[in-house]
């Protein structure tokens, strides 16, 4: 017997042993509330500080309940002291719950009033007054039995009420969440013309039944696995069973059980957390905040991360093929997809690579341009008072700035900062001698290019590398260029995204430059190992054969 | 049944990785290396010499494919013994220095050439030092997968270049057909086979790959392709670039490039083909550099790669960009002594073991 089994002993000398050393394994299997409990409660002599569980004594519990929720100090805590009524006798109770987290309505219409009105006519022989609260009278639909004092601390710090009764070793939680949550609306950065406008919202649940809605596969597992040592943020960890790859949903598992911090805002933070790499230029883990999307990932075997408080949902692994792809890939015409898809790829190279080769050209590689040509791009840099690097800089910055401050700055002023900012900025720009206009036109095509990304992140990510490629591109040439493709291409190739290669070719659908229409979709990328590898048979329109 | 989330070694991988080792040299020697032996018939004497190189190539590769997975030195080790296997392991070595030290040092006096002509030479080499100390450090599965993804350009580059020269070529330049004489041609022409010597570097990473019917499928259809590029590239260089011509020219596909005319705008293009030569350049020399250091870890008791391959390219590029210890002429006939010795070990190799095979009925 260890010393914290003999110090509880002492304490609960009336106690049996069992109860003895139930109450020693809860104490060391819940750290949280040990430190929790060694800090901040008072009374340590209570049944409820030795043991971490809840004491037949309502009056314990209540003090215990103050000390721990800081009762004094938080005025929306509510504490509601009332009297059960039963059949023969009045028994003292107590809820706990946050204003504002909690629904009142649903607390005065399914909890107060059935247990200090309505009361129990007729007790079932021989049942315990937890049986009897439980069975006869509460009549809010998810309510369980708590009996370990830390996860009510949780549960009710997340929007649920706990009812203590008198003489019961548990609590009676009710799930009746009742804060102000954003609804179900349209997607924003993955916007389609056609396809469905639903986006996921803040809440995990509702986002969990979003994806559960598409793909009603009973198969479909949403494991619940809590980040945050003191935040405890729910997160939905979800994939096919008998079609994901164990190991990856064991590796997904393996790091968010791993994460040791106190507290977690959204799924940004989690991607964080758990990438291979942080200065990885490319995104490491897809985020979408559109349902369909998830749930087309979910069913070509991958895992998805739902966090609360985050309408972006984590799917994971990413390769460098899925950043090609677009939610409006699937909704159009097989032709207008891949020349769609085309337009893309042409803007994400010319957003990386259009301000080195014109640096490289410009600076090293005349030739390269026709006579005429190269004597005209001379002709508007003949009075330019800037290194020509100097000035593309200048300007691309220039156009950062203008993306960065659209973003903040409200609607109806929106416009007005794209004519300040592109119309009179590059025009005074170029009247004013400080950049030529052949520059203008290569940095519009150079954003052109970026917003024509599939995504944010990946726009981003081209945004901040093409620096590195202006810096080769003036140090270099083309060589400098082919070198920076050459070790952008070896950092890609050598990392990983929860063990699949980031540049893993797979003979599934995710070719990155071509989209295959859905009848040729049999297989499931191969990079992922899937338990299935086939989607539907080679031939998945039967009704071909019967023409 | 659960699978764990791994690559395999693709058989397109493997194919670019072969078509690469067979190719590079177009950028730099190849096209001016045969009018030199043969003069007019210097595309004959390319035939005649992949024809000997793709046989040697399906010797190894028929007898090779079926030893269970096992590289050429482990082949070695079981036919020779430890020492057999460490002599061939040392000719490999030597072959892969030189060249590496020439094709580093050709890589840059071609950049230097296209674009930095007032440069020093050290300048050029840095960047391919850079790259094939950084690619050897990614490791061998990256640079699998970066083949795949820059040798169809390298190969879309060739082969526009000889569908652009090709039909303004003049036939007549092809005359005599037997150009300097047969004993040239067919005699000294088969010294050209060195030229293919680095495939059986592909024979260190078989074990790597599937089934021995695969990698026997894309080694003999890889190598195929890549000697039809060659031979291509070479029957456009002899009928566009008359002899003597063609066998002046330091290097001849550049000078081949510069035969491109589609319209103003399109007259100088030559930065493609720096771009496809400086790729193909970098992928060749990280390979090497691999190999080099991975040997050096499985026959020399090296314990860890990494630490090395910096000092190893440094020493290389030093040789290319700093004192010119070893001139030109001397390197090139260590490049055809080691690649004959590495192509004659092979053989013999593949040779003794099919030999002890069948005389044993040993598995080996």
């Amino acid at each position: 017997m260890n010393l914290r089994k003999l110090f509880i002993y002492q304490s609960h000398k009336n106690n049996d042993m069992e109860q003895l050393d139930k109450s020693s394994a809860s104490l060391e299997n819940n750290p949280g509330i040990n430190s929790y409990i060694k800090n901040n409660i008072k009374d340590k002599n209570s049944y409820t500080y030795k043991s971490g569980r809840i004491s037949p004594n309502l009056a314990e519990n209540i003090e215990f309940i103050r000390d721990a929720f800081e009762a004094v100090k938080n005025f929306d805590l509510v504490i509601r002291e009332f009297k059960v009524k039963l059949s023969d006798r009045f028994v003292d109770a107590f809820l706990i719950f946050y204003d504002g987290l909690a629904n009142k309505e649903y607390i005065n219409r399914d909890i107060l009033n059935p247990l200090m009105t309505q009361g129990a006519d007729t007790m079932p022989q021989g049942s315990s007054l937890e049986e009897i609260i439980y069975q006869c009278m509460l009549s809010q639909a998810p309510n369980s039995k708590i009996r370990e004092m830390q996860t009510i601390i949780e549960l009710v710090g997340f929007g649920n009420c706990a009812v203590f009764v008198d003489g019961c070793t548990c609590a009676f939680v009710a799930d009746i969440k009742g804060w102000s949550a954003r609804s179900v609306g349209k997607p924003i950065s993955e916007a389609v013309l056609s396809g469905p406008q639903e986006a996921f919202c803040e809440t995990v649940m509702t986002n969990i039944a979003l994806i559960r809605k598409i793909l009603k596969d009973p198969n479909l597992i949403a494991e619940n696995i809590p980040i945050g040592t003191k935040s405890k943020t729910p997160c939905a960890l979800m994939y096919i069973n008998g079609v994901t790859n164990i190991a990856l949903v064991r590796e997904a598992k393996r790091r968010l059980t791993n994460l040791d911090t106190e507290y977690i805002f959204s799924s940004a933070d989690v991607e964080m957390l758990i990438e291979e790499s942080t200065l990885f230029p490319l995104p490491q883990v897809l985020k979408t905040e559109r349902p369909d999307r998830a749930a087309a990932q979910l069913a070509d075997g991958k895992v998805i991360i739902i966090v609360q408080g985050s309408p972006f949902v984590l799917i994971l692994p990413a390769t460098a093929s899925d950043l090609a792809e677009s939610a409006e890939d699937n909704y159009v015409r097989i032709a207008e997809a891949n020349f769609m898809r085309a337009v893309r790829l042409i803007g994400c190279f010319l957003a990386l690579f259009l301000p080195g080769i014109f640096i490289s050209v410009a600076l090293y590689h005349h030739e390269s341009i026709p006579t005429d040509l190269l004597f005209a791009i001379e002709a508007t840099r003949e009075k330019m008072p800037f290194p020509i690097v100097l000035e593309l800089v200048i300007m691309i910055m220039s156009f950062e700035l203008i993306k960065e401050a659209s973003i903040r700055v409200p609607d109806p002023i929106g416009s007005t900062l794209g004519i300040v900012g592109g119309l009179i900025l590059g025009q005074s720009a170029v009247s004013a001698g400080i950049a030529s206009p052949l520059l203008i036109i290569i940095v519009s095509i150079t954003a052109l290019g970026s917003f024509a990304a599939p995504s944010v992140s990946v726009s981003r990510a081209l945004s901040v590398m093409q620096f590195a490629f202006i810096f080769l591109g003036a140090t270099a040439g083309f060589t400098g260029i082919a070198l920076g493709v050459f070790l952008l291409s070896l950092y890609l190739a050598s990392s990983r995204s929860f063990g699949v290669p980031y540049m893993s070719s797979s003979e599934g659908s995710d070719n990155p430059f071509v989209v295959s229409p859905i009848w040729r979709r049999e297989k499931r990328p191969s990079a992922l190992a899937p338990q299935r590898s086939l989607k539907q048979p080679r031939i998945s329109r039967k009704w071909k054969g019967d023409a | 049944m659960t699978k764990s989330p791994t690559l395999t070694f693709k058989s397109l991988d493997t194919a670019c990785i072969i078509t690469n080792l067979l190719t590079y040299r177009i950028f730099t020697r190849i096209p001016s290396l045969f009018p030199r032996t043969a003069g007019s018939a210097a595309a004959v004497s390319a035939l005649y010499s992949a024809i000997i190189a793709f046989l040697i190539i399906w010797i190894i590769s028929t007898t090779f494919c079926r030893l269970s997975h096992k590289n050429i030195l482990d082949t070695a080790g079981a036919v020779f013994g430890k020492i057999g296997r460490k002599l061939i392991a040392l000719i490999i070595l030597f072959y892969l220095g030189i060249s590496s030290i020439i094709a580093l040092g050709e890589f840059s006096e071609f950049t230097k050439l296209v674009s930095f002509p007032t440069a020093p030479l050290a300048f050029c080499a840095i960047f391919f030092f850079v790259a094939a100390t950084l690619g050897a450090f990614g490791g061998f599965n990256a640079l699998s997968r970066m083949h795949r993804l820059f040798i169809p350009l390298s190969v879309s580059v060739l082969t526009f270049v000889v569908i652009s020269t090709l039909w303004k070529g003049d036939l007549s330049n092809l005359f005599p057909i037997l150009g300097r004489g047969a004993e040239n041609v067919f005699g000294k022409g088969i010294s050209g086979v060195i030229m293919y010597t680095d495939i059986t570097l592909l024979f260190l990473i078989a074990p790597s790959q599937n089934t021995p019917q695969e990698n026997k499928r894309t080694l003999l259809t890889a190598s195929a392709f890549s000697f039809l590029i060659v031979i291509a590239v070479m029957f456009a260089f002899t009928v566009r670039i008359p002899y003597p011509i063609s066998a002046e020219g330091q290097f001849p596909v550049y000078l081949l490039f510069k035969q491109i005319h589609y319209g103003r705008f399109f007259q100088r293009i030559d930065a493609i083909l720096l771009f496809a030569a400086t790729l193909s350049g970098m992928l060749y020399l990280s390979l090497n550099l691999f190999f080099f250091t991975n040997i050096l870890r499985t026959d020399f008791g090296l314990s860890d790669t990494k630490p090395v391959i910096f000092p190893l390219a440094l020493a290389f590029f030093f040789c290319v960009a700093g004192v010119k210890f070893i001139s030109a002429q001397t390197l090139n006939i260590l490049l055809f002594c080691t690649g004959f010795g590495v192509l004659a070990a092979s053989l013999v190799t593949i040779l003794f073991t099919k030999v002890r095979k069948k005389l044993t009925n040993e598995k080996i």
